[in-house]
């Protein structure tokens, strides 16, 4: 009797745990890990909707971190199996493939600007997937200046008859070893000689911190404030004739209704172009995720044709794909950045580089506040990047 | 009686958890809901202060910017690029990068600013704003402009040497997303801004932290919608929402501060929790279900089914089980236990009591029902017929297998066996003469000593006489033996032997009780004997004489019998009298009589003294010829015997007449008549002779 009361008891309860067992597909979660703004965020979510159109078993999850942490963060967390994916830039390449937290990504490497397959390439080894790169050129106001400098010697006296008219002639960051480098590796300067030692105090590199110096000091045509926020106040007010950056200033210069051009720097003087380095935005995956197979399909979508197209007209990224500069999804003033891509240095991939980032502000900083020579300053900033290494390799 | 019981426990844990579950979840959601709204309330005050603070620290960063060195010389020496650099380092410091806040400082109120940190298309603080902070006043507004609200707060920028303000510092910054999340980090609740034109039904979003599935999510909105869900719960493209909202007047129309709760992790966690509800009920409920069974089982059904059995163990009269049961706790089923034990015990004792007094009355009424028989043998039965009939009764009533009498002989005062009953046997197979002196043997003990013996080893008893007999003596296996005493007088000894299983004491007493009744029925007729028997001669005298003879005549006649009557008396007894005095004819009756009792057929002859020396002896069923034959036996017996007196034999003879009825006679009177004549006829023929009756005798008047 009491047998079947249970029965009767129970089977509402065992009904109630199957119905409530869901029915699930193989789903799969991959977390991308990323430093954006806003809008870039809203591209991206854009983006992953489209994905999950396409796959809808695959969710994709965003996570913001700072660009100043995100390399610390994901070298901390990799191997804890997450995130899946995370946005980079090549020069972390070095550091992360050395700790093995890269995994080395086969892709038909002619799609891309080779510039950029070379940056994230390391013992010929593919270890990220290209996206877009980052590369300086000279903006300059088409109201203040018709045509761009050719060469230096143009662009000085452009700039010199702007500083007669009350207007900044020439601003960039030039306290920033980034935006010098477009000197000093036109001039000829190398930071690693044939033998890859560092090699910094050379006559190439004096030439071009005297030749920044002089533009201050002697041509006036920069102001001693030049740093990037008041290059851009100033540009945005339309108070200054050209400027050296990348394509994220476009946002804020279109914002202030400012008629731009943008063009490869000008000719030095020795001939040579100048070769700023370029910066390559790319997808890497983490070798200790979960979701491997998930995660190369978010990185191929992301790197993808379609939504380069679709960064490149909404977020101003220069494409690394070379099909789209063949196409109006490329609008021509923006060529400009393309044409400077041709000649330019890949961001060492380097672990030393960061000290040489370092030490190369500091001489800059030197070179522009006091008067001291400037192969001194350069022989200090060898020694300590060395002492730095040293040290770092002891540890 | 266990389905009853399980059945009223199901009910009894069922009804109050299933009351209990829809109650709880009624009730859980409802004060869920009521928490919900009093959240939205709360969240919305506590956006409104934040989004006052926020405006209140606008203006205090101003003071801040107006009051820094740097930034006053700066704008003293209308240094820009100084001054850009400046604001660019204060606006990160300050955090007014955060709302994408821009910094202006004017120099006049009509011109465009001198500086303004980030440059943007267009100056933002209005006309009003920069002169009121040029007349030295804090200012601040609020525009509805088409990215939203614009909250500038200016301040004047004073200069130690000059009274009045030298130029004017503005903030502005924007409602925006991040306006949104920063007051819902304050208010924990999600915050939308809306704005409304004057001159337009519709409300814009103008910032929201409300994301859904990862994105911003910012639904449109007209006023009435909104109107409705401030009172009405409504849904925004399919999603409940809690909603409160609180308005701003500002230049161009008017903002809306919206707390916003989606209820659908309300709904869901209501759900979730009426399930987890109905299941901890479902759970309850079958534990209640098992504990009750458990309990019942333990604390209702043990104790009711033990009890059960001791009340039905007391209806099938099993009084002999004792109830046990033992409860933790002594309540309702220990008392009823208790009870139920005590009324068993009280029950069997009067059972007992009953049944004792049942044995004591089926003994009382045996014993009387034995007593009754055996007066009833006393009085239908006379002598040896009495006896016997007695025995017979007590081998009976006492199972024995025999039962004998013994008579103290008053001469020889020895016991005489006078009569024995053998069960199943009509009559004892041999009368044998046995004979016992006082103390001898067992029966000779109880008679000496007047106790009743009981011997259930008659052989290995000291006191016991073997009989000759070994297979006897074998045959005996107990005996038990009541003397018989009639006033302290003994009379004899009762025996019985042979019971299945021995005498006991209550054997004892009945055979007691019963010799008491046979020594009175023993003494009775004793003094019954003597009252119709002569004293001198011990026979009976003359009216019992008559008597007898007309009793004996009766039944003569209906069974077409004969009798004879014979008489005789002493010849010249009237010599003796006067010869040797009374004395001496005393003795020659006494010794007359002797010889006739002794000549007589014992059981059939009737004796009697008939007058002084005259006797008389009814013979029934005999004829005259056996009369004639008795009465010459007992003649020549009376000539023969001696009788001393004085050294001197007296010779006594007797003269005897008979007749016969109804042959000779037909009436009493009648047959007296001729036996007396025919004796007389002896007389006459010379004395110490028989005559039987003759008609002509008396006709003739001679023998």
């Amino acid at each position: 009797m009491l047998k079947k009361w249970l029965i009767f008891l129970f089977a509402p309860l065992l009904l109630t745990l199957l119905t409530s067992c869901p029915i699930t597909r193989k789903a799969a979660t991959v977390t991308i890990w990323m430093d954006t703004n806003e809008r870039e965020m809203e591209i991206a979510k854009k983006a992953a909707g489209m994905f999950q159109k396409e796959y809808p078993h695959i969710h994709i999850e965003f996570k913001f971190i700072p660009f100043q942490d995100l390399k610390a963060a994901y070298t901390g967390q990799a191997r804890s199996g997450s995130p899946d994916l995370f946005f980079m830039v090549n020069d972390w390449i070095g550091e992360l493939a050395q700790k093995n937290l890269l995994k080395p990504v086969q892709i038909d490497r002619l799609n891309h600007l080779p510039i950029t397959i070379q940056s994230l390439t390391l013992n010929e080894q593919l270890y990220a997937l290209p996206r877009s790169f980052q590369v300086v050129a000279l903006v300059y106001n088409r109201s203040l200046i018709q045509e761009p400098p050719f060469t230096v010697s143009e662009m000085l006296k452009k700039a010199k008859k702007l500083e007669k008219e009350g207007q900044q002639g020439l601003m960039y960051d030039n306290k920033n070893f980034y935006y010098h480098a477009p000197w000093f590796f036109g001039y000829g300067a190398q930071i690693f000689d044939p033998d890859g030692n560092i090699h910094l105090n050379t006559s190439e590199a004096v030439q071009s911190l005297d030749f920044v110096r002089s533009l201050e000091k002697t041509h006036h045509i920069i102001p001693s404030q030049s740093d990037y926020a008041t290059m851009m106040n100033l540009f945005n007010a339309g108070q200054v004739g050209m400027i050296i950056t990348g394509p994220w200033s476009l946002v804020e210069i279109e914002k202030n209704n400012i008629p731009y051009g943008i063009a490869p720097l000008p000719f030095l003087d020795n001939g040579k172009s100048p070769r700023p380095f370029i910066g390559v935005k790319a997808i890497g995956i983490n070798p200790f995720g979960s979701q491997q197979e998930a995660a190369r399909q978010v990185a191929d979508f992301f790197s993808s044709e379609t939504i380069q197209a679709l960064a490149t007209r909404e977020l101003n990224e220069l494409p690394s794909l070379v099909k789209l500069y063949n196409t109006e999804q490329t609008p021509l003033h923006k060529q400009g950045f393309f044409k400077q891509s041709t000649n330019c240095v890949a961001m060492p991939t380097d672990p030393r580089m960061k000290y040489v980032w370092r030490e190369m502000n500091w001489v800059l900083a030197q070179v522009f506040a006091t008067r001291q020579p400037i192969p001194r300053l350069l022989q200090q900033a060898e020694q300590k990047i060395r002492a730095e290494v040293e040290k770092q390799e002891k540890l | 009686m266990k389905k009853k019981l399980a059945l009223l426990f199901l009910f009894i844990a069922c009804i109050p958890i299933v009351v209990a579950m829809i109650l709880s979840s009624n009730l859980v959601s409802k004060r869920m809901e009521a928490l919900l709204h009093r959240q939205a309330v709360d969240g919305l005050m506590i956006a409104d202060k934040a989004f006052e603070r926020l405006v209140d620290e606008n203006i205090l960063k101003a003071k801040i910017i107006a009051r820094l060195e740097d930034i006053r010389n700066a704008v003293v020496h209308e240094n820009k690029l100084e001054l850009i650099q400046e604001l660019n380092i204060i606006r990160q410091d300050l955090n007014i990068n955060f709302y994408e806040g821009i910094i202006e400082i004017y120099k006049t109120t009509s011109d465009r600013p001198l500086a303004m940190e980030p440059r943007v298309a267009e100056k933002q603080a209005a006309l009003e704003s920069v002169q009121a902070a040029f007349e030295d006043i804090l200012h601040t507004s609020a525009q509805l402009v088409a990215t939203g609200i614009k909250i500038t707060s200016c301040v004047p920028l004073h200069h130690p040497s000059v009274s009045t303000p030298l130029a004017a510092v503005c903030i502005s910054f924007f409602s925006s997303d991040k306006l949104a999340d920063e007051i819902k980090k304050v208010s924990n609740t999600d915050i939308m801004l809306l704005s409304h034109f004057t001159n337009n039904q519709n409300l814009e979003m103008i910032g929201s932290s409300l994301m859904i599935e990862g994105k911003r999510y910012k639904p449109s909105l007209t006023r009435p919608q909104l109107e409705n869900l401030l009172h009405t719960e409504m849904q925004i493209d399919d999603i409940p929402w809690e909603i409160e909202a609180t308005r701003r007047e500002v230049e161009g129309g008017e903002f809306m501060l919206v707390v916003a709760i989606p209820k659908n992790d309300l709904v869901s966690t209501i759900m979730s929790l009426k399930w987890m509800l109905y299941f901890i009920g479902f759970i309850a409920f079958l534990m209640a279900l098992v504990m009750a069974l458990i309990f019942s089982r333990r604390e209702f059904l043990k104790p009711i089914e033990t009890l059960v059995t001791a009340a039905e163990a007391i209806q099938t009269d099993r009084l002999d089980t004792e109830l046990t049961l033992k409860t933790r706790t002594n309540d309702e089923f220990q008392v009823l236990s208790n009870t139920l034990e005590n009324m068993r015990l009280r029950l069997k004792g009067k059972i007992d009591e009953v049944e004792n007094a049942n044995f004591k009355l089926d003994r009382q009424v045996t014993h009387l029902s034995i007593i009754n028989r055996i007066n009833q043998a006393i009085i239908n039965n006379r002598g040896q017929e009495m006896l016997l009939a007695i025995l017979s009764i007590i081998a009976h009533s006492m199972d024995a297998a025999r039962s004998s009498i013994m008579l103290l002989d008053s001469r020889s005062q020895q016991l005489l066996l006078k009569n024995i009953h053998v069960r199943g046997e009509k009559k004892p197979s041999s009368q044998q003469y046995i004979s016992l002196e006082l103390g001898e043997g067992i029966a000779g003990y109880a008679a000496q000593s007047g106790e009743s013996v009981i011997c259930n080893a008659p052989q290995k008893d000291p006191r016991f006489k073997p009989y000759e007999s070994e297979e006897m003596n074998e045959r005996l296996t107990n005996l038990l033996c009541v003397p018989l005493q009639g006033d302290g007088q003994l009379l004899g000894v009762i025996n019985v032997d042979n019971k299945t299983g021995g005498f006991d004491e209550n054997d004892c007493n009945v055979l007691q009780h019963i010799a008491h009744q046979v020594a009175i029925a023993i003494q009775n007729q004793e003094l019954y004997e003597q009252s119709i028997t002569d004293g001198m001669t011990g026979l009976y005298i003359h009216r019992y004489f008559q008597a007898i003879l007309a009793t004996e005549l009766k039944r003569a006649e209906r069974y077409n019998m004969k009798v004879s009557l014979l008489m005789f008396d002493i010849d010249h007894f009237k010599k003796f009298n006067d010869t040797y005095g009374h004395q001496v004819g005393d003795r020659v009756i006494q010794k007359v009589a002797e010889t006739l009792r002794e000549n007589l057929r014992e059981g059939i002859d009737i004796p009697a003294r008939y007058g002084g020396e005259e006797f008389a002896v009814i013979m029934p069923e005999t004829e005259i010829e056996g009369a004639y034959l008795v009465a010459e036996r007992l003649r020549k017996s009376v000539e023969k015997s001696r009788l001393w007196h004085a050294a001197q034999e007296l010779h006594v003879t007797i003269s005897l007449g008979c007749a016969e009825f109804p042959t000779q006679a037909t009436e009493k009177d009648t047959l007296i008549q001729a036996a007396d004549d025919a004796l007389y006829c002896s007389k006459e023929r010379g004395r110490n002779c028989t005559s039987i009756y003759k008609k002509e005798i008396v006709n003739d008047g001679n023998c």
